[in-house]
Order: C-alpha cells, then sequence, then structure tokens
C-alpha cells in the first residue's frame, strides 16, 4: 500500500474505525514513513485545534418571533377552512383544539 | 420506546406548539451554531435558525421518524443555508486568500492566550471552502458520524468521508500558509 491509500485511513485511524489489523499495518506504515507520520500528527492536532471552535448561542427571546409566526399560520389555515368549506361540526373540533393549544380562538369565534 | 424528541415530535404533529417550544430549546443552539459556522454572520443564522422552526412545524407529517429527528433539523438548516447562499451567489466559492488580516501579526502562535488561539481559529475556519465549514462542523462541532452526515448531504459514506479528508487538507493548507516562513508554532 502507498501513502496516499494510508492518509485515506487517518479519519479511519482517528475515529477509532479500522480493525486491528488495520491499525498493525498502519502503525507499521507510520512507523516507517516521515511524511506520512508528520502528515498523521498534523491531522491529530488539527483535531484538538478544531475543538476550539465551540458552539454559539443563539437568544431564547427568538421563540417568541418563531410563536407568532407559527399561530399566524394556524390561524389562516383555520380562516381558509371554514371560507372553503363554511361552519360545521368539524370546523368546531379545530376551534376546540386551537383555544386548547393557545387558549384563547383568536377571533375565529366570529367565523364561528 | 420513544426519546424525548420523538415524543415532542408526535406532539407536533398533534398541533401542539408547547412541544415545538421544548424541541426549539434543546436544538436551538445546534441549529444556530450550524448556520453560523457555514454562512459566517450571526445575523443570517438567526435568520436561518427561525426558518428551520418554522420548517419544522410546517412539514412534521412528511417526518417519518425512520431517521434521527436530529439529522431531519440538520438537513433543513443545510438546506436553507445553501438556499441562502445560492441567492447570493456565492454558493461555488473558493477559500479566501487574502492573508493580510494575519501577515501583521507577528506573534507566534505558541505564545498565545487560549482565547487569542481561539479567535484565530476562528478566522481560519471562516477561510476555508463553504464545504469544507460544513463537514467540519457536522463532524467537530456537532459530533456526528460520516453515516450520519452522508445522509445530511446526500450522498455516500465514502464521499463524506473523503469531504472530511479534504476538509482537513485545506485547513492544513490555510494554517500552514499563516505558519510561513517558520515564524509561529501551533
Amino acid at each position: 500500500m502507498n501513502c496516499e491509500k494510508y492518509r485515506t485511513l487517518f479519519l479511519d485511524f482517528i475515529d477509532n474505525e479500522l480493525s486491528e489489523d488495520q491499525i498493525m499495518n498502519f502503525r507499521n506504515h507510520i512507523e516507517i514513513c516521515s511524511s506520512c507520520k508528520k502528515e498523521l500528527s498534523f491531522f491529530m492536532r488539527s483535531q484538538e485545534i478544531l475543538k476550539l471552535i465551540s458552539r454559539k448561542e443563539v437568544s431564547p427571546n427568538l421563540w417568541n418571533v418563531i410563536e407568532e409566526r407559527v399561530k399566524k399560520i394556524e390561524n389562516s389555515k383555520l380562516i381558509f377552512f371554514s371560507k372553503s368549506y363554511g361552519v360545521s361540526a368539524s370546523f368546531k373540533k379545530e376551534r376546540s383544539n386551537i383555544i386548547r393549544i393557545y387558549g384563547t380562538s383568536y377571533g375565529i369565534a366570529k367565523l364561528g | 420506546m420513544q426519546n424525548i424528541e420523538e415524543k415532542l415530535v408526535t406532539q407536533c404533529k398533534n398541533g401542539d406548539i408547547s412541544a415545538l417550544e421544548k424541541l426549539f430549546y434543546i436544538l436551538k443552539d445546534n441549529v444556530y451554531s450550524i448556520a453560523f459556522r457555514i454562512l459566517g454572520n450571526e445575523q443570517d443564522a438567526e435568520d436561518i435558525t427561525q426558518e428551520v422552526f418554522i420548517k419544522i412545524w410546517l412539514n412534521l407529517t412528511g417526518f417519518n421518524m425512520k431517521s434521527s429527528i436530529r439529522t431531519w433539523v440538520y438537513k433543513i438548516a443545510v438546506n436553507l443555508c445553501y438556499d441562502l447562499q445560492k441567492k447570493r451567489n456565492n454558493l461555488i466559492e473558493e477559500p479566501i486568500e487574502d492573508f493580510d488580516a494575519f501577515h501583521s501579526d507577528e506573534e507566534p502562535f505558541i505564545l498565545l492566550t487560549k482565547k487569542e488561539l481561539e479567535e484565530k481559529v476562528e478566522k481560519f475556519f471562516l477561510m476555508l471552502s463553504l464545504d469544507s465549514r460544513l463537514v467540519l462542523t457536522l463532524k467537530e462541532l456537532e459530533g456526528l458520524s460520516y453515516n450520519e452526515i452522508a445522509d445530511i448531504l446526500g450522498c455516500t459514506i465514502n464521499s463524506a468521508k473523503m469531504k472530511g479528508y479534504r476538509a482537513r487538507v485545506e485547513f492544513k493548507k490555510i494554517v500552514m500558509k499563516y505558519l510561513r516562513d517558520g515564524k509561529d508554532e501551533l
């Protein structure tokens, strides 16, 4: 196996995804090949360096914007439904669902 | 047996907005971080995060629970980020080659504080191509397997691994360029 093929195994080696035989072959090559040894060393170092990239946090207030949009979407669905099909038993069921979810019917009551 | 996220998805499917809210608090920083790492700015990342949760609400009936909810959500985030980049005609972007910002800084890495080193790495990261940023974010930040990354990117596992390999080679080139002339050591 040439160096290029060993280098395709770098990620599997770092992620512990090689079999015992593969690890032995891999280690044997790394011992005698200074170029691959240097390259592997950088790969392992890059793992540590990349860990410095931290997770970013978004403001929990973003939920207020999302919630408002979701409620508008649901509201418009119900208005479309009642305009298209008139008020029916299923509408009353939808309306009670809305009240259960939002605690209010958001003006849909007028349509009912 | 359903895990907490799957239970919340089921509740969302039944129209329970409070379940979406709980899902938001569980996944918001993951989604925001992915968007931020790909797009590189906070406002875009916040907009994408908002859109992701709207899409979750609108498309939950199409989610069949065969893959994990996280993989599905990340896939939505990644696709929205790509769409935004496309709109800005930046999809086929090349790594930034402008190192002027670094040339004035002669201080070796070894002498940098952890915070300074973090800032440097953040800058290096943004110099990567979009594909490389994406695969490294999913692998290193989110800790996904190449199997999951392949699912998100819609490619084979080998292709995902190759992207991971290329991303590290690209990262190395950027760092080496910074370190050229043997001024600094990592």
